[in-house]
């Protein structure tokens, strides 16, 4: 089974954790020790400095991994000075070879509001660019309802659920938008895997690690051995965003 | 894939490995707060533990400890109906010092059961050392009984488990979740008393505090709980095989200091 990680980073935090965090160069060898062919990655930060720097620093680092890890930029505000012209921005953005986009929402950030964000999401649907959107990195379910209400053919990958179940809060926007889909570093849920390609097929759920916060291994052996079938475990295992990536239009 | 060892390739290949029969020391059952699991049922738990190699597991229904009309009906039931492969945790509501006399006093009935007490100290709004523990804490000590403690962060659990495991050491303490977060604090805890076990539920979706705890010499007190129905057992196993660590650790971590802590009282 091919693994892809829809969810991993690099870079130094601000603070010290329990986990220690890896460069570029670290994460690629614990992929391959876990065997994960791709990842799709960022960097701390976008987070906890700035999107434009930590875009820079993200891009630098995985220069040389080209072949195996992706980059997931973060998307400045466009109604400050940051982003400069957005149609520029998004060329430039667009020839990194980003498979998919991330609003960092520290405190400095700014509103993932219709009202705010139009004119980014309107670039994300003409490319076809995944918004992957962390509800434990600053999200919130409300925010993501109205987001999606004004335009609900976003490519949204909900991420980051937080670990107690939150079935309650993704399943109403699995139902009504039928580009949404969930990575699943944090569900975990006995039968969760199962019960949502029951309902919805296999397209909506995609394997992300949290590495280095989380190991590899926690979802890719809940992913093997869910009860569904070979082709539905290949798909969350890496093909649903292997298809996502290659959609993204120039 | 996951780690290049002999265990790995099993639980990659199977799901399960013969040869390291899981036991789940923290486990609940049904609803709580109106939340929804899609495999709450104790069918559903015996499915999933089937699925993961999971032998025995002991538990507390969310209803022993969240709904003193229910009391621990459903332990007792979830026992009786699979005996080789559930037993029970005596849920403990401080609130309802009747309930625990009574529940204690029927105890011995009910002993091929039953495998120990659970306290959820911090969600039933008192401190492990509470007045209202006592009759437990002396039952627990008298007959030497595992007792599952919900401990987490800075809740108040670390100051009065210290008190607890002093005046009681002969009540077996497993910290749930190893004071989850102040990994410092639970590793000092073990090592001070040796009545105290530390619980991995809710511990492996961080990646490093179990390598922290091998490290630090604990190896042989360290627990495997999931909360099943609300974590898979196959998430933690996974993040063990991921974890740097040998077989022997995750052995003895999946079931041998489970089978030693429990003896007899699990099949
Ligand atoms: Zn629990």
């Amino acid at each position: 089974m091919k693994f892809l990680d829809c969810n991993c980073f690099v870079g130094t935090p601000v603070h010290r954790d329990i986990w220690s965090p890896v460069d570029a160069k670290a994460l690629v060898g614990q992929m391959d020790q876990a065997g994960i062919a791709k990842a799709l990655v960022w960097h701390i930060a976008q987070l906890e400095l700035h999107p434009s720097v930590g875009n820079d620093l993200l891009l630098r680092d995985i220069e040389p991994f080209k072949d195996r890890l992706i980059p997931r930029l973060a998307i400045p505000c466009p109604h400050t000075d940051e982003m400069g012209d957005m149609d520029e921005w998004f060329a430039r953005a667009l020839s990194t070879g980003v498979g998919a986009m991330q609003i960092c929402q520290p405190r400095g950030s700014y509103l993932v509001r219709p009202e705010v964000v139009g004119g980014i999401a309107r670039k994300l649907l003409q490319h076809q660019i995944p918004l992957i959107y962390s509800i434990e990195r600053g999200g919130n379910w409300n925010e993501l309802y109205d987001l999606l209400k004004a335009f609900p053919e976003l490519r949204i990958i909900i991420s980051d659920l937080g670990v107690w179940p939150a079935d309650r809060m993704f399943r109403p926007l699995l139902d009504l938008y039928p580009n949404v889909m969930v990575e699943i570093s944090q569900y975990f849920v006995p039968g969760g895997v199962e019960s949502n390609v029951m309902r919805y097929g296999a397209g909506r759920l995609l394997y992300g690690s949290g590495f280095p916060a989380c190991y590899h291994g926690a979802l890719m052996l809940l992913t093997a051995h869910a009860k569904i079938s070979e082709a539905d475990k290949a798909a969350i295992a890496g093909g649903n965003l292997q298809r996502l990536i290659e959609q993204v239009r120039p | 894939m996951i780690c290049d060892s002999a265990l790995s390739r099993e639980f990659v290949q199977q799901g399960r490995s013969a040869s390291c029969p899981v036991i789940d020391v923290h486990v609940h059952l049904g609803p709580v707060y109106a939340g929804w699991m899609p495999k709450w049922s104790i069918d559903g738990l015996i499915d999933t533990m089937d699925q993961a190699g999971v032998e025995v597991s002991v538990l507390c229904p969310h209803s022993a400890l969240f709904s003193p009309d229910i009391g621990n009906d459903e332990t007792i039931e979830a026992a009786r109906r699979h005996p080789g492969r559930i037993r029970g945790y005596l849920g403990i509501n401080p609130a309802h010092p009747r309930n625990i006399e009574k529940d204690l006093s029927n105890f011995g009935r009910n002993r091929d059961l039953l495998a120990g007490l659970k306290m959820l100290a911090s969600y039933h709004r008192v401190l492990m050392d509470d007045d209202a523990y006592r009759p437990a804490w002396e039952f627990a000590d008298a007959h030497r009984l595992p007792v599952l403690c919900h401990t987490w962060g800075s809740d108040g659990s670390e100051q009065s488990l210290r008190n607890v495991a002093t005046r009681h050491p002969n009540a077996r303490i497993i910290m749930a979740h190893a004071l989850h977060g102040l990994w410092d604090d639970a590793i000092d805890m073990a090592k001070r008393f040796e009545n105290v076990h530390l619980d991995l539920c809710a511990v492996l979706d961080d990646r490093g505090p179990v390598e922290k705890f091998v490290k630090a010499g604990l190896v042989k007190r360290l627990l495997f709980g999931t909360d099943n129905p609300w974590f898979h057992p196959h998430q933690g196993i996974g993040a063990l095989l991921s974890a740097d660590l040998t077989d022997e650790d995750r052995q003895d971590i999946l079931h041998r200091n489970a089978r030693r802590l429990f003896g007899a009282t699990i099949p």
